[in-house]
């Protein structure tokens, strides 16, 4: 069986590099290109505007040579704590696309990266994505008196994927 | 925007529509089946049922009388293919991000 799924899906590490480090890889570009692309870090084309509203217009090699364009759009920042954007597939001019291997897929994902210094030099990231249609659905469809009912998320999901596991 | 990911994942953002997918997936079911377990009036229970059908999560027989519902998998299977994508995609990065940090700091033992 695969991960558990569990919606929205997170995915967190504990690295061995201290909060303002791993904060700093993140937020400015000429590190991004770095590790993001780490077989071609000259060919990731970026344009980031780094502020809450702003955006960070990327390509991002493919091996066949090909670009992978992407956008974020900044929601939220809390320096060294949390970063809350929106992440969308685009084409080559910036407009929001279609994945294009994937096209039923959501157009945009709400991402949201939260760093915890953890002591000794570690920090763990933190990234939740939910598709962002789904998000504001849920938040227009979910009200108070149904709260106390939503602990069963991620076990039922859990039997969901059993389910499908079983097929 | 209504693609069929965002449908199938605000159809199963309810707690009561997952219950019902749950029963669903034991076997095909009524209405009224499916609504006994749940404190709800009859409209809210067809609600939450059309819910389900607009997303494509279940499908209703015309042919029987009482309508039974049957769980649909496609939907499902979508839904896990592209959560496992997801996860993945974001795990390749963490184990790149993992070894630039580890070039910054020579001197650490960052592996």
């Amino acid at each position: 069986m695969t991960a558990p799924l569990t919606a929205p899906l997170t995915v967190s590490r504990v690295f061995k590099a201290p909060l303002d480090l791993v904060w700093r890889v993140q937020t400015d570009a000429a590190h991004l290109a770095k590790w993001l692309s780490p077989a071609n870090p000259d060919a990731f084309v970026s344009r980031m505007d780094f502020r809450e509203g702003g955006r960070h217009f990327y390509g991002s090699p493919m091996p066949d040579g090909s670009l992978m364009y992407g956008i974020l759009t900044y929601r939220e920042i809390v320096p060294q704590t949390r970063i809350v954007h929106v992440q969308s597939f685009a084409d080559k001019d910036g407009n929001i696309a279609a994945h294009p291997m994937a096209p039923t897929w959501p157009r945009e994902m709400l991402a949201t990266t939260e760093f915890a210094d953890l002591g000794d030099g570690t920090t763990r990231l933190s990234i939740t994505w939910v598709p962002l249609n789904a998000t504001e659905v849920e938040a227009a469809t979910f009200d108070g008196a149904r709260a106390g009912m939503q602990g069963g998320w991620d076990h039922q999901f859990a039997q969901i994927e059993e389910y499908l596991a079983g097929l | 925007m209504t693609d069929a990911l965002s449908l199938t994942l605000a159809a199963l953002a309810d707690p009561t529509r997952r219950a019902m997918v749950l029963r669903l997936s034991q076997g095909v079911a009524t209405v009224s089946d499916l609504g006994a377990p749940f404190a709800l009036s009859q409209p809210a229970i067809s609600k939450h049922i059309k819910v389900l059908e607009r997303a494509g999560l279940i499908s209703r027989s015309k042919a029987a009388q009482f309508r039974p519902c049957r769980l649909e998998r496609a939907p499902l299977v979508q839904l896990t293919d592209f959560m496992d994508h997801f996860r993945q995609v974001t795990e390749n990065q963490m184990d790149h991000l993992e070894s630039y940090l580890a070039t910054l700091q020579p001197n650490g033992d960052s592996k």
